[in-house]
């Protein structure tokens, strides 16, 4: 399974496996400001691939970690436009509040499933659940049928509030929210 | 603070233990550091030799507070001595002997490969506790052997980007050289010539993916580059810290370099602005007889007990010759 944290986890925050909650998220908060975009001890050394790419790996060790201490994994929406975004978000659903596919997408990735394997579980034809992450709203079934789709992937996929996931995706599929 | 402890220190009649600082950019603060590190080790009773290898532009007498001496390098390079001990000159402060770079002729900036090794084995052979080297800036291989010949090599950083550039540029410029250096006889160097040549095209941009790249081709020889860089561990200083924010820099820094580099860095401490760093220059007495209880003399004091005392491993690098 590789929601495990692993040991290069926390060697990469820097901390024990036996940190409490708030250290671990004290130093998730730390290596994301490091490898921030504006961080005068790295912008010289890496360039945009290179940033993304510890930034990405910061983000899953730290959902690991912080699923082991029973915490909410950070807001995981780390789509180019918000990874750097250094503000905490008051949501405690851990449920971004778009770009709600690539989030399924990691969540999915992180526990090391396939789409066959979420298609088996949950008996939706993986050409949905594909369409779901990709967010391509014209593919997808009406909101009716949409809605179960999404909390039986969300269900499959462990995140706790399923019905709110679904809320959110299909909000956004019919543009209720707008762009900020 | 932690307790004294004489076994950590050379012992008598052994080889003296060099320091190098140096730092890629002019103006860092290298000479001043460099003096009061020096400064501090004699307070504590210890012999020590500051000695300037910047021979473009010394100005460690300065710093330390006497002119410029009648004998410097130059005497040396150009053979009217024979012994490095010939230019050992005697500083206002007790324990403490200069080695003066000045007065050195621009040619002489670059000294030829032998001159170079003539100056370091006799280094090694001098009968004192320390001896600090002031490196010039840049990263000219003069300037990257010598720091990395030492026993702790120190750079200086100011927290500007600059500066924080230029210190990847020499940690990376210092590693390389010191891989090239290492694998001349062992026969890694084909492979790390060839994972160099390729740097480019495979995406190689720091040690870390040039020793995973080495590993590909040739993994013995990946393992011993592995080895070079687990031996390969810098410190820093940062200079002229003014903001909160600066005071992370160097953990940071150090956490950069080990993420990307796969390089441990170590750093010492910071040194906050100061000015009685100015005063003392302007009233030519090293500040830490001319203000001991200032902030810069108390980093100094950190520094130094941290080179000393400190637990973390020191490798011994004159054994891997």
């Amino acid at each position: 399974m590789t929601n495990v944290p692993k040991p290069e986890d926390y060697i990469l925050l820097g901390i024990e496996p036996d940190t409490t909650a708030e250290d671990a998220e004290k130093a998730y908060q730390r290596m994301k400001g490091l490898y921030s975009e504006g961080s005068l001890a790295t912008y010289s050394l890496m360039n945009e691939d290179e940033r993304r790419e510890i930034l990405t790996r910061i983000e899953r060790a730290y959902l690991r970690i912080s699923k082991v201490l029973s915490r909410r994994p950070p807001d995981p929406d780390s789509d180019d436009a918000h990874i750097f975004d250094l503000t905490v978000s008051q949501d405690t659903t851990g449920i971004p509040e778009r770009h709600i596919g690539p989030f399924l997408r990691r969540c999915r990735e992180d526990l090391g499933m396939t789409l066959k394997e979420v298609a088996k579980r949950t008996r939706i034809r993986t050409t949905h659940l594909e369409s779901i992450e990709e967010e391509r709203y014209s593919q997808l079934p009406a909101p009716v049928y949409l809605r179960g789709f999404l909390m039986e992937f969300a269900r499959a996929l462990e995140i706790e509030d399923a019905e709110e996931l679904a809320t959110r995706y299909i909000a956004l599929m019919q543009g209720d929210v707008p762009e900020p | 603070m932690e307790l004294f402890d004489v076994s950590q220190l050379p012992l008598p009649g052994s080889q003296p233990c060099v320091w190098a600082i140096g730092g890629g950019k002019g103006g860092v603060g290298k000479s001043i550091i460099t003096a009061n590190l020096a400064i501090r080790l004699a307070q504590m009773g210890k012999s020590c030799v500051a000695m300037d290898v910047d021979l473009g532009g010394a100005n460690l007498h300065t710093v330390i507070g006497m002119p410029s001496p009648d004998y410097t390098l130059t005497d040396f390079l150009k053979k009217k001595v024979s012994s490095l001990r010939d230019i050992m000159v005697n500083t206002p402060v007790s324990n403490l002997w200069l080695i003066s770079g000045s007065r050195a002729l621009l040619e002489m900036a670059n000294p030829k490969y032998t001159q170079k090794e003539k100056i370091i084995r006799q280094l090694f052979s001098l009968d004192v506790d320390y001896i600090l080297l002031d490196l010039g800036a840049g990263t000219a291989f003069n300037i990257l052997d010598f720091f990395l010949v030492a026993n702790e090599g120190i750079l200086v950083i100011l927290p500007e980007p600059t500066s924080v550039e230029n210190a990847y540029h020499f940690i990376k410029a210092a590693f390389y050289r010191k891989l090239k250096k290492a694998t001349k006889k062992t026969g890694v160097a084909e492979a790390v010539d060839k994972a160099m040549e390729e740097k480019i095209a495979r995406g190689i941009q720091s040690p870390r993916t040039l020793i995973k790249n080495v590993m590909d081709i040739n993994y013995q020889a990946g393992l011993a580059l592995k080895d070079q860089a687990d031996r390969f561990r810098p410190n820093i200083i940062i200079n002229q810290t003014t903001k909160v924010i600066d005071q992370d820099l160097g953990k940071d820094i150090s956490t950069a370099c080990r993420d990307y580099f796969g390089i441990e860095v170590r750093a010492l401490g910071n040194i906050d602005e100061d000015d009685h760093v100015r005063k003392a220059i302007r009233m030519k007495t090293p500040i830490l007889e001319a203000y001991p209880a200032s902030p810069f003399a108390r980093s100094i004091y950190n520094i130094v007990d941290r080179l000393l005392f400190s637990k973390e491993a020191s490798y011994d690098k004159r054994t891997q010759a």
